[in-house]
């Protein structure tokens, strides 16, 4: 029986993401959170492959503590095994770290199939999978759609490649970064107290990772500076035709440098469907 | 930095590790492996290849010396004999960048072709660059990096740039994370900006959480420094004068331990997507851009149709890829493509700071929306406040009366 282990990560559900002054690191936590997305196809596809083949679904996920909340949901969704990584050198960890973090992990469960999103709707490097693959010395497929099959060692995939599609066969362990699509959801019953029981949770020690070697530290790009964007900062200019609601409105949104020459058609007269016509067809 | 190391008592001297070195950095004398240190770039190749986990490469110390590392690179695909025009965009900022670091730009051509000299000489002549090496191999393939990735990484430690830039296409998507990893330094993905800070280090920054907020990444204590940008976020610049003499480096691959020549990775078939529109949408002149305001597939799909019979691609925010109405090739934004069309026309798109980087330079701007607040509405040189759907039918209807 193959193994399969699919990395996830919480993401912030909200673009409201606070920054830490001193260390300009994230403060996640007061944050909703959600499962990426991305990782939730991996999920789905590893699903698939255990209800054809029988092939053991292992989550992992590296964050805090609150993290377990989409391990749990794994398990909803049919995953037979669940680790959270969690310990406090793990902050401020890069690509480089996070893959370092999660290869140690990997490396413990002799897994033949590694999955993960394409990439994070949060950072969105699209690194990790790649990072993982070159550091456990196994071939990487990216922007993958499906698994079309499997035959001992080598399995099938099709993927995404600028404008086409193609197939690509793999000899195993390989790690593949799956894009995001629609499916349908689908929970099971589980035994919901015991479920939090079930997440094995693991620190570096437990994987001979010293701290140094992620978190911050760990990291080779740093974080130097967190600036709000100039380009998109400035004096709102407001229509003076605006009602004072609408221009009290447009001031508060504000952000984005106004284009000081456009033109604003708010009916659809004839003379207005004529200049549109002129302009988009 | 790192050390490779073989643990004499382990090796059992077959020498499945000589096989696979690319660069003949290791022997057997005496019935044990032995490393040439000078030669040896840490490609890993032995590791993989020995039997008895008797070679490991260990990381020791991260601090380096820094001032090594000269030059700055910037990585061009080269398949099929194209070479990615797009790839000039980046060396035009490279020579930016060299100016302040006082550094000199190679051009790094990867790919399956042999370098056509003469032609190659003239084009980097007009943008000022001098050294151009070309890194092939006829089997290499935009879908394996692997490959690429290996040969690659090796001359970067045997050359030591400071800088490495690579082109946010997939082919450089994949291939830069796996350099960076393999040479054990920084990467940073999707930089809107790149500048040379008072350590003559290069700043990496990109829109990150919350859209209007810039990161500012740096690698302090790792060469290279390796960032990737998406196609079309830097402006392309010819030097006003040309340069006379270019040199041409030929660095054809010796090619034994990759993973397509052991047959770990192949591709079966590739064919052009029938779900896609003919052209990407990064290169079309007229881009309609569909965003959530359509409410339902059925309403994307009514967008569509409007758009092919004025001739114009169909791009889509992110939103609307999220709902799957749209493939991921046509969303426009930090994390799609950046475009800069003759005409953009938006139908429904809000206008997120992650969708207006994509679409800023864009010629002119007609944006549609019937929220007058909608923060596309700033930056758009038509603002139409209206509902989409009746524009649309106002639009056919007057077009059926003119025939
Ligand atoms: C890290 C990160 C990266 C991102 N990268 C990208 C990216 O690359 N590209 C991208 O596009 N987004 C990106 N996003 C998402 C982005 O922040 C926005 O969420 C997204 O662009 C919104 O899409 P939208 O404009 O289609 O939808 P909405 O924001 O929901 O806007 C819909 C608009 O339609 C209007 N509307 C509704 N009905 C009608 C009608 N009948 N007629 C006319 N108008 C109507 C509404 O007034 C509204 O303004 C990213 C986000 C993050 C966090």
């Amino acid at each position: 029986m193959k193994k399969i282990l699919v990395c996830l990560k919480q993401v912030p559900n909200t673009r409201d993401v606070k920054i830490n002054p001193e260390n300009h690191t994230l403060v996640r936590e007061g944050v909703e959170s959600v499962l990426n997305p991305f990782d939730d196809c991996a999920l789905e596809e590893a699903l698939k492959l255990k209800k054809k083949y029988g092939f053991s679904v292992t989550v992992m996920t590296m964050g805090p503590p609150q993290a377990e909340k989409i391990l749990e949901y794994s398990f909803r969704r049919g995953a037979d095994e669940a680790f959270l990584l969690t310990d406090r050198h793990l902050a401020g960890s890069d690509t480089w770290a996070t893959a370092t973090a999660v290869v140690g992990l990997a490396k413990k469960g002799g897994y033949d199939l590694l999955f993960c999103g394409q990439e994070s709707i949060d950072s969105g490097t699209g690194h990790i999978g790649a990072s993982i693959a070159e550091m456990m010395n196994i071939p990487q497929v990216n922007y993958a759609e499906k698994v079309l099959g499997l035959h001992e060692n080598r399995i099938r995939i099709q993927a995404k490649f600028d404008k086409f599609d193609a197939q690509l066969e793999v000899v195993t362990p390989v790690v593949v970064s799956f894009l995001k699509k629609g499916f349908e959801v689908k929970l099971k019953a589980i035994d919901e107290s015991v479920i939090s029981e079930r997440i094995k949770r693991v620190t570096l020690a437990d994987l001979n990772l010293l701290p140094e070697q992620v978190g911050l530290e760990g990291s080779y790009t740093q974080v130097v500076n967190i600036d709000i964007d100039e380009r998109f900062v400035g004096y709102v200019t407001v229509d003076s035709n605006l009602s004072a609601n609408e221009r009290i409105l447009y001031i508060t949104t504000g952000g984005i440098t106004e284009n000081e020459n456009k033109k604003i058609i708010r009916d659809l007269s004839q003379e207005s469907i004529e200049e549109i016509a002129s302009l988009i067809m | 930095m790192s050390y490779i190391e073989v643990n004499k008592t382990k090796c059992i001297g077959c020498n499945k590790c000589v096989e696979v070195c690319n660069y003949d950095a290791i022997k057997v004398v005496n019935g044990k492996a032995v490393i040439d240190y000078n030669l040896c770039t840490l490609c890993g190749a032995c590791v993989k290849a020995c039997p008895v986990d008797a070679i490991v490469i260990a990381q020791v110390e991260k601090k380096i010396d820094l001032s090594n590392y000269k030059g700055i690179w910037v990585i061009i695909e080269y398949f099929d004999g194209e070479l990615k025009n797009t790839g000039f965009q980046l060396v035009s900022k490279a020579n930016e960048l060299a100016r302040a670091s006082k550094d000199a730009v190679t051009a790094v051509l990867v790919g399956n072709t042999e370098p056509a000299e003469d032609e190659l000489k003239k084009i980097f002549s007009e943008y000022g660059v001098r050294n151009v090496k070309a890194v092939y191999h006829k089997d290499f393939t935009r879908l394996i990096t692997e490959d690429a990735s290996e040969v690659l990484s090796a001359q970067i430690a045997q050359d030591k740039p400071k800088i490495v830039l690579f082109l946010g296409t997939i082919f450089g998507r994949t291939l830069a994370p796996q350099v960076a990893t393999r040479v054990q330094t920084g990467l940073t993905a999707d930089c809107t900006e790149l500048e040379i800070n008072e350590r003559n280090n290069l700043l990496q920054i990109r829109p990150t959480y919350g859209g209007k907020v810039l990161a500012t990444i740096e690698t302090p204590y790792s060469c290279p420094q390796m960032a990737s940008v998406r196609p079309n976020v830097f402006v392309e610049e010819k030097m006003p004068i040309m340069i006379e003499e270019v040199k041409i480096e030929k660095v054809p691959v010796k090619k034994r331990s990759f993973i397509s020549v052991k047959n770990l990775k192949k591709v079966l078939m590739i064919e052009e997507s029938d779900d896609i529109f003919e052209t990407p949408v990064e290169e079309a002149k007229v881009v309609y851009c569909i965003g959530l305001g359509v409410g339902s597939k059925e309403g994307f799909d009514a967008v569509a149709n409007f758009a092919r019979q004025n001739g114009a691609v169909v791009a889509a925010t992110r939103g609307v890829v999220d709902e799957g109405w749209a493939d991921i090739s046509q969303q426009v934004g930090q994390t799609g493509v950046t475009i800069r069309p003759e005409l953009y026309v938006s139908f429904g798109v809000s206008g997120a700071i992650h969708h207006i980087i994509g679409i800023k330079n864009s010629r002119k701007i007609v944006a549609i929306n019937k929220d007058f607040r909608a923060p596309i509405f700033k930056i758009a040189d038509y603002c139409i406040v209206a509902d989409l759907f009746e524009v649309i039918e106002k639009m056919k209807n007057y077009s059926l009366a003119l025939q």
